[in-house]
């Protein structure tokens, strides 16, 4: 009896999920003129949940502001979770793409998915805005597509021209690199200190902890070498935050200066850092202390809707939403085929002020950027990252002769 | 010579936390032979529910006592609910139910404190660092290493020295026999289990300003517990408290000698132990 | 009992397989086809668990070895698919690796052997993670081609083609496991899983026994990789990671351990639920692990036992 029991319960269970899964599982037909549907494919479990979120944020910011509409069409969003796995992520564009019909996906965040799911989409030509991942090879000549667009900067786009404005601008000229052990801690080490060398100066050292450090302190006694004079670094997440306070723990803020790449100072991450953080100069695309009325006009929007203060992936997630709508609007809702949607978007992106300046992507789609040196400061008790230069629009094909030759 | 200093320091510290861990996993594992994969989550929970005290209260003791009296209350939960049962006799099965503890835990704690890393604020008494010579040292390692060694003692002297512990060791070795005499087994595991339980939730707090908090935390720490355990011989608190203080060495020392190499430390220091003592240091199978 | 009764079930089964494509969307399809890979992975640990009694939180190093060695020849090497030899060289690599392993680490037994087996596919992660010449490192190899079956007129960049690809190696790799496990040598598994000292005492090489055991279950578990990698397109080192070992390890359990094609419905189950729960909510860990504690508190023997009375 109580066996009867049991496979009636899963009976029941089962039957239960084979109707909910045909129910959902039909593809939803899309009538003549239904909704635009983007899909955000992004890590909300996994270790990079605040990027997801301020992509996300930053995205639905901008439909709010044109009203949920675009070229006449509804705007309807679909989530998906990449859970930071590559194939996870897959698996989930490909829900997105053959089961949601989505006319544009918006993500992924880790640049293992970016890489996984590449191929798929430049063969389902889907448009996809890439708000994050940032590994070089995405837009590269290679591999570059049609209908695949990048607005981050890539390694290189942020650690080249620091390395030229670092030699240039200060007078350090023995300096230690240091970043997390994986592919995007050495391309954005190997940019900056191509950068360095090139313009005369030298790149004494190199440390990489394996990603996941709990414990930096022999690592940072390896940092601190006879002749250094100034520290260059690449951390991102729960790894910045505890370099960052060893950093200070352990006394070397004092002797070596920190500079680094801005996802150390992220926003996001900066209270959990802390005062640690002060003093810290990063280069950026972003910060929301950027004196645009474009950018003050879009913090104070995020502020009124969120809360909080943007973040660079929230200006991400914004600027891709912003395609996306201007291309919408510009044929007027006709964004069912790929092609000319994707001749849209370069047309109209000239005419797209983002808060970070004006957008422009390269002939691989990929932006041109804006970068700036931040400085991360204590202004009315709160931390922030302040302008402390401009180091003006950076295109990839600039920036890569040291490595794409 | 500063820098075999600093290193064993370092290592030393870092040994001490991981006996905490390793402590209560052994307790739960030897013990009681009991596979919890929440062990990690234990931690975790800990940590959040110390840091949210120390928010409000501004106290580390008390967020330390918080810890440890939460964590030690759901570990009696779980075992008079769930790990006590029948159906979790079979060590498989107990894998997939903590397994599945560990992924409600971990999402829960998601929920409620979001993806930010936290850190718990370090005790005031504490702050600062101290200059031995040329090595810094910052305080809080140091309380670290004197809270390890007073928990160290507690723990041997309760194993050893007072008759709970013989009850124990007699308990799990042949329970009808223990019951006979008129002990309340039962009562004895649940008791056991739950210490281990706080040992982890203190350790989530201790750790708190070192480690901090942040999401994933739970399986790293879960990984580095096992890995004590295993190589200092599940059962023995003298294995665990050397299994800890050697990966606590190894770890340190082969970050700076070798730091390229440092992803593999671990897992080679756990297959070569393994390969050569089948049970670990001080295992007894 | 009735003899014919599971058999019948088997297939139908095995028909609704084959129709499945005819009346399942594309992206179900495509799941469909994912589930039976990672059923072979299931079946080829339940083999070394279920029959041998050795536990493993290894088993991804087998699944990762085929689908990497695949990927550098394909990528790296030929610049383009060469199936006979990739999947030769796959599942004998994956073969090599289990014949290593196995030297050191069947000494060790229990909790240890599970341990071990942990730390030396980490090492293995590890290794794909630094290599990055040869592996790609953390962003892994992208690009890698399906085989051109052009010769018998099959496309495997569609859907369908594909899925029949993997149901056909899927049908032969079940069948070869389950004649393994029927065959005197799958006997002499199960006496060993039941008393190792019982079985040296009737004259068996245990070591020996459980050394093939380790390999068999090795080859089969570098297949799925192999079809993995086709799959995906590419290879990262999660697919040697402990979380992948981990989820396999579940899905053998809550299918039923030592029941063979337990697992590959563990496997469905388990794949079905997080993309079916994930798509409405981002607490899909809770319902997963909700759902992990009530299988083993209702069927402790795991689900396929619910529906096969007769089995231990």
């Amino acid at each position: 009896m109580h066996y009867q029991k049991k496979l009636l319960s899963f009976l029941f269970l089962g039957s239960l999920i084979i109707a909910l899964l045909v129910i959902t599982g039909s593809p939803s037909v899309a009538a003549d003129k239904g909704p635009i549907k983007i899909g955000l494919l992004l890590p909300y479990t996994g270790t990079m949940p605040l990027q997801a979120k301020g992509v996300q944020d930053g995205a639905e910011l901008y439909f709010d502001e044109i009203g949920r509409k675009a070229g006449g069409r509804p705007i309807e969003i679909v989530k998906e979770d990449t859970e930071l796995s590559p194939t996870t992520g897959l698996t989930k564009v490909r829900r997105l793409v053959e089961q949601q019909k989505v006319q544009f996906v918006i993500g992924p965040v880790s640049s293992a998915v970016g890489l996984a799911i590449h191929d798929y989409v430049r063969a389902q030509k889907v448009i996809q805005i890439n708000p994050t991942a940032f590994t070089r090879e995405l837009t590269s000549p290679q591999k570059a597509s049609q209908n695949i667009f990048r607005v981050c900067d890539t390694t290189d786009e942020n650690a080249y021209p620091m390395g030229k404005w670092m030699y240039k601008n200060t007078n350090y000229r023995n300096i230690v690199v240091t970043g997390s052990d994986f592919a995007a801690g050495h391309h954005t080490l190997e940019a900056f200190t191509a950068a360095f060398q090139a313009s005369g100066g030298k790149v004494i050292k190199e440390v990489y902890p394996k990603l996941g450090t709990m414990d930096f302190a022999p690592f940072l006694a390896a940092i601190d070498v006879k002749g250094a004079d100034a520290v260059f670094g690449f951390y991102a997440g729960t790894d910045a935050v505890r370099f960052v306070q060893q950093y200070q723990e352990f006394g070397l803020k004092k002797r070596l200066p920190l500079y680094g790449h801005a996802a150390m100072v992220d926003d996001p991450y900066l209270p959990s850092i802390g005062d640690a953080a002060i003093g810290l100069i990063t280069s950026g695309h972003y910060t929301f202390m950027i004196d645009s009325p474009k950018n003050k006009a879009f913090v104070k929007a995020y502020n009124a809707k969120y809360g909080e203060n943007p973040s660079r992936y929230s200006e991400f997630g914004y600027v891709s939403a912003q395609v996306i709508g201007a291309a919408a609007e510009s044929l007027k809702g006709d964004v069912d085929d790929p092609q000319k949607v994707a001749a849209e978007i370069m047309k109209v992106s000239a005419k797209i002020e983002t808060p970070s300046g004006p957008l422009a992507f390269d002939q691989y789609h990929q932006r041109v950027i804006n970068m700036y040196v931040l400085k991360t400061e204590k202004r009315d008790g709160k931390l922030v990252n302040a302008v402390l230069d401009k180091m003006g629009k950076v295109a990839q094909a600039d920036v890569w002769g040291w490595w794409n030759k | 010579m500063a820098f075999v200093l600093t290193q064993t320091i370092n290592g030393v510290v870092f040994g001490m936390l991981l006996f905490l861990l390793a402590a209560g996993l052994t307790l739960m594992l030897g013990t009681m032979r009991i596979v919890n994969l929440a062990h990690g989550s234990f931690y975790l929970l800990g940590g959040y529910i110390g840091y949210t005290v120390a928010q409000y209260t501004h106290n580390f003791f008390l967020a330390c006592m918080a810890g440890l009296i939460s964590i030690g209350i759901l570990g009696i939960v779980s075992y008079k609910t769930v790990l006590e049962k029948k159906f979790a006799s079979e060590t498989l099965a107990q894998v997939l139910l903590t397994f599945g503890m560990l992924l409600i835990i971990s999402d829960v704690c998601r929920w409620v404190w979001g993806g930010n890393p936290l850190a718990i604020p370090k005790p005031e008494l504490l702050q600062g660092t101290v200059y031995l010579g040329s090595i810094v040292v910052p305080y809080y390692r140091l309380a670290v290493i004197v809270i390890g060694a007073l928990i160290l003692i507690f723990l041997w002297w309760f194993q050893e020295k007072t008759k709970y512990g013989a009850i124990v060791r007699a308990g799990v070795d042949d329970a009808e026999m223990a019951q006979g005499i008129g002990i309340n087994i039962s009562l004895v595991k649940t008791l056991v289990f739950s210490l281990g339980a706080l040992l982890a939730g203190l350790a989530g707090v201790i750790g708190g300003p070192f480690v901090g908090l942040s999401v994933g935390l739970d399986i790293e720490i879960l990984l580095l517990a096992i890995v004590v355990v295993v190589i200092g011989g599940t059962g023995s608190l003298r294995g665990a408290l050397v299994g800890a203080l050697l990966i606590g060495l190894i770890d340190s020392f082969g970050k700076s000698l070798l730091p390229e190499l440092s992803i593999f430390t671990l897992f080679a220091a756990m297959v070569v132990v393994l390969a050569i003592k089948p049970s670990g240091l001080f295992g007894t199978k | 009992m009735k003899k014919g009764r599971p058999v019948i079930t088997l297939l139908i089964v095995l028909a609704l397989l084959c129709a499945a494509p005819l009346f399942l969307p594309s992206y179900y399809t495509g799941l469909l086809t994912l589930i039976l890979i990672y059923a072979i992975f299931a079946m080829s640990l339940d083999i070394l668990q279920g029959y041998t009694g050795l536990a493993s939180l290894g088993h991804a190093a087998f699944l990762g070895t085929g689908a990497y060695i695949v990927a550098i020849i394909n990528v790296k090497i030929f610049h383009g698919p060469h199936f006979a030899i990739e999947l030769f060289a796959g599942v004998l690599s994956a073969g090599i690796v289990a014949a290593l392993f196995g030297l050191i680490v069947l000494r060790n037994t229990g909790t240890y052997l599970l341990m071990i087996l942990l730390a030396s596919s980490m090492m293995l992660w590890g290794i794909a993670f630094k290599w990055r010449s040869l592996t790609g490192g953390d962003d892994g190899l992208p690009g890698i081609a399906r085989p051109d079956l052009s010769f018998v007129h099959w496309n495997l960049h569609t859907t369908t083609h594909f899925y029949y690809f993997v149901l056909l190696f899927f049908v032969i790799a079940a069948l070869l496991m389950y004649l393994v496990v029927r065959s005197s040598f799958g006997h002499t598994l199960l006496g060993i899983r039941e008393s190792e000292t019982r079985m040296t005492a009737l004259g068996y090489n245990v070591w020996l026994q459980k050394y093939i055991a380790f390999i068999v279950s090795g080859i089969f578990a570098g297949l799925a990789g192999v079809m993995l990698v086709y799959y995906n397109g590419f290879v990262s080192p999660s697919e040697l990671h402990l979380v992948t070992s981990a989820e396999v390890l579940i899905m053998v359990i809550l299918g039923g351990v030592g029941t063979l094609f337990g697992p590959a419905l563990g496997a469905g189950i388990i794949i079905l639920i997080k993309n079916f729960v994930s798509g409405y909510t981002e607490h899909w860990m809770i319902i997963l692990g909700a759902l992990y504690m009530a299988t083993v508190m209702l069927a402790p023997q795991g689900v396929y036992r619910l529906f096969r009375r007769s089995q231990k």
